[in-house]
């Protein structure tokens, strides 16, 4: 890998060079640099940061002629933003190529050496990808294969190391993966040949993954090949449309399933109907010992092989992302609905410019198992009885959610929403002691358009927030109090409470956005920690550019994306960030 | 190439990818024995543990495993630090056994994310140098695989009139030992009874707090006056050696002789890892 690198850049210099005319390929790509500031502030828990200020900065260039492309990703992380694993920056900050590819396509055939991500169905065996705001980058690196010479069928065969910051972790992944798309593939044996009705179409899929990792434990017998499988169909027809996917894996014993034998599980159906006007979406999901990796001690997002897809709602209103809810690969069992409808223009409840509602709801609870995942030496014999797809006691997440949004005239436009929540902060987070939390939360935003390109966005939230005991057995209490009232247990972070938030944002459109906004943290137990956070950001778009800059005191928190998260602490200072593609 | 050999292709390659699966039958756990490892080369686990940590006794408990499957080969320090575990608090955890080197250690490996129980094993890592517990197993048989670049002798010699402690180092250079070489070497202490939290014990319905917890090999600090990081022994050559006397005093200290041990360290002070260990009874 270190001689490849040297070679790929002098490659692309050389191509640089030359590349003049389109006879000899297209150079594209985009860059992100992100800087950040950090003052000490010990009311918010900001860190003391002796660097005072970091940067992480991004490099994608691609280069494609014909069938061939290449490309590189070059990093920095000096240091790594915080929030980011510090195994990114090091000891001492780091930076190189973590990210670099040779591809050749035609009709037949799809070849990748280096660096690529792949995902099998839904992703519950296999997913590799980067998502920059998680810090989490999990590809792999080898050869993949696609080959696509039968219509209608195509496979995939993987075999590759998989990426963890700037090395490799120490599994071997190897993996095939078959989709069949029923209609097309008729059409090998004649045009007209055809099964199902006009519209429909169905897929089948299957998947199997193997990772190889040594045994060097002298106290359990790992096993070293851990394999999994997939299954999966999609049908539809007219606006209605089936997504159902199962999953297994052999017993896989490693740090985060406490070296549990047991093999794992996992089923994901997604059912959803459209029509003009109205959305319907159901899901569920059931989970056991369903965390997968090419490594067993890796923790956290390093190394984590697959995605186990997200039953409740990812939220964008800054007070309803303060508890996020975070999968549980070692067993849970949810459910979602959603419907979304719109009210014709015209109608009663449409008025002049028409009505939207989202209504959605999600509930995950443990699945019924002997398992007591808060005590790590309950399980017996390194084995413990599931029942699979049957709700266990312990409530993990409840969210009910409701908004409405109305347009009133050609200039104005809102939004309104409550949501009531129950948060397992106890489990979610792994931080023992401190219960649950119910929230009732309630947004509004308001959206003015003075002219064509001046637009003002005001929004108004407030979180009325509860902190509950948890007993062993998952019931709910009151919290205990000292004499004095302060609540002793369960215990509190320093974002306890209840907040209010309020934003204002002007736009002139193409170009500049600017917005304020202050979150407070009124209700803190803690009457010292009743802060406020002010920040403030002015973007500046031209073209293809984006730069941002901004001052602000953050609280600390979770950051998910698709169930998927990352603790952000708390922070104080100005952020700059410059992007472009090109 | 047509489809049917396509087809016996992709048969061929999904029943191999089948058949790269380990199912494990009971028992799980090795039982018994001594694993013998060739070379020479020896391991040392830094635990980085608090008597107020309540998930740390299951951590000291892998570091004793893997010390009694490889006899002789593992060498362990319990190094009492950091405020959040380590701190006194009232009077069950009256006593500071926290050291000027642990503190060191501490801030220069685990730095601002300290979580506690976490560990090192030679320094070394593909992720970072700090490694949980449960990953210590495959590091510390990791780590033995390597050919030893350096030997250490310790001949320690205690005085019990003068309560002085004087310890010979002899280290000899297998291959050429770099510029940033480094000898530290450190006291240790075994059972030491005092109070520990141990969150094993409420599921046996007993207190978490212990009172009579033993704990072991914990590091009590520096021998000789170069401190954590210890005295520069800089580019030898393959097959010379040197000999060092460093001394400490035991008046006035709780230590006592008879359970105590010198850790001597070789490392690369810069990369921060570790090249050879041993260790040595004080009496």
């Amino acid at each position: 890998m270190r001689t490849f690198l040297p070679a790929l850049l002098v490659f692309f210099s050389v191509i640089s060079l030359t590349a003049q005319n389109q006879n000899d390929g297209v150079i594209g790509g985009n860059f992100q640099v992100d800087v950040q500031s950090y003052t000490p502030d010990s009311l918010i828990g900001a860190q003391n940061v002796p660097e005072k200020l970091r940067s992480n900065a991004f490099l994608n260039l691609n280069y494609t002629k014909g069938n061939f492309s290449a490309g590189i990703r070059y990093e920095s992380y000096l240091k790594e933003i915080l929030g980011f694993s510090p195994n990114w920056g090091g000891k001492e900050g780091n930076a190189g190529i973590g990210y670099r590819y040779a591809r050749y396509t035609n009709d037949d055939i799809d070849v990748t050496i280096g660096n690529f991500y792949e995902q099998f169905g839904n992703g519950m065996i296999l997913r590799t990808y980067e998502e920059r705001g998680l810090g989490l980058d999990n590809a792999l690196d080898g050869v993949r294969t696609k080959l696509t010479m039968i219509k209608g069928l195509q496979i995939t065969g993987v075999f590759g190391k998989q990426r963890s910051f700037f090395t490799v972790g120490p599994g071997i992944v190897r993996g095939i993966d078959g989709e069949l798309l029923l209609e097309d593939f008729l059409k090998n044996f004649g045009d007209n040949v055809s099964i199902l009705p006009e519209g429909w179409r169905l897929r089948f899929g299957g998947g199997v993954l193997s990772k190889y990792e040594q045994d060097l434990d002298p106290t359990l017998n790992l096993p070293e090949n851990v394999l999994a499988y997939n299954t999966r169909m999609t049908f539809q027809a007219g606006g209605f449309a089936l997504d159902a996917e199962y999953a297994y894996k052999i017993n896989d014993p490693k740090t985060t399933n406490v070296n549990t034998y047991n093999p794992g599980r996992a089923l994901y159906v997604n059912g959803s109907y459209s029509a003009p006007g109205l959305g319907i979406n159901i899901s569920l999901k059931s989970l056991d010992n369903m965390d997968y990796r090419s490594s067993r001690r890796s923790q956290l997002t390093d190394l984590v092989l697959n995605y186990l897809p997200a039953v409740t709602k990812q939220y964008t209103y800054r007070l309803l992302t303060l508890y996020p809810y975070a999968t549980q690969p070692n067993g849970e069992i949810g459910v979602q609905a959603d419907l979304l409808y719109t009210f014709p223009k015209g109608s009663f409840l449409g008025g002049k410019y028409g009505t939207s509602i989202n209504i959605n709801y999600a509930r995950v609870h443990s699945i019924d198992s002997s398992r007591n995942l808060n005590d790590s030496n309950a399980i017996e014999g390194n084995l413990y009885n599931t029942k699979f797809l049957q709700f266990g006691d312990r409530v993990f997440f409840d969210d009910f959610n409701v908004e409405i949004q109305k347009k009133w005239s050609k200039d104005f436009k809102t939004n309104f929403g409550f949501m009531r929540q129950y948060y397992l902060k106890e489990l979610i987070e792994v931080l023992p002691g401190t219960g649950a939390i119910k929230t009732d939360v309630i947004t509004s935003e308001f959206i003015y358009s003075m002219t064509s390109t001046q637009t003002i966005r005001l929004e108004i939230q407030h979180m009325a927030a509860e902190h509950r005991k948890i007993d062993a057995a998952g019931n709910d209490l009151d919290a205990e109090k000292d004499a004095n009232g302060k609540t002793i247990s369960p215990k509190l972070d320093n974002n306890n409470g209840s907040w209010i938030y309020a934003l204002a944002e002007y736009t002139i459109a193409p170009q500049w956005f600017i917005s304020v906004f202050n979150e407070y943290n009124y209700g803190n137990e803690d009457p010292n920690r009743r802060l406020n956070y002010l920040s403030g950001n002015i973007i500046y778009v031209k073209d293809a550019l984006r730069l941002t800059i901004g001052y602000g005191r953050v609280r600390g928190g979770i950051l998910c994306v698709g169930g998927v998260c990352r603790p952000v602490p708390a922070s104080n200072g100005f952020s700059l960030s410059v992007s472009s593609t090109f | 190439m047509n489809s049917s050999k396509i087809s016996l292709l992709l048969c061929v390659m999904f029943a191999l990818i089948l058949s790269s699966c380990d199912e494990i039958a009971p028992p799980y756990k090795q039982t018994g024995g001594v694993v013998v490892v060739k070379g020479t080369q020896k391991v040392l686990i830094e635990d980085f543990t608090g008597f107020r940590c309540g998930n740390c006794p299951a951590a000291a408990q892998i570091a004793t495993d893997l010390y009694d499957a490889y006899k002789g080969k593992v060498i362990v320090l319990g190094i009492h630090s950091g405020a959040t575990f380590a701190s006194p608090r009232g009077k069950l955890y009256a006593t500071d056994f926290r050291t000027t080197v642990g503190e060191e250690l501490f801030a220069t490996f685990l730095g601002l994310t300290g979580a506690q129980p976490n560990g090192m094993i030679n320094r070394s890592g593909n992720n970072g140098k700090i490694i949980a517990p449960d990953g210590w197993a495959a590091q510390v048989a990791a780590e033995l695989e390597k050919e030893a670049k350096a030997s250490i002798d310790l001949t320690p010699k205690y005085d019990s009139l003068t309560q002085i402690l004087t310890v010979d180092v002899q280290v000899k250079w297998l291959s050429a030992g770099g510029p940033d070489d480094h000898l530290a070497v450190y006291l240790s202490e075994d059972s030491v009874i005092y109070a520990q939290k141990d969150y094993r014990r409420p599921s046996k319905g007993l207190s978490e707090d212990d009172s009579n917890y033993v704990h072991m090999h914990m590091l009590r600090g520096a021998i000789g006056e170069f401190g954590t990081w210890g005295e520069q022994v800089a580019s030898k050559a393959a097959g010379t050696s040197i000999t060092k006397r460093y001394t400490l005093s035991f008046a006035g200290k709780p230590w006592r002789p008879k359970y105590c041990s010198v850790v001597g360290i070789l490392h690369n002070k810069q990369e921060g890892s570790v090249i050879q260990v041993n260790d040595a009874k004080v009496k």
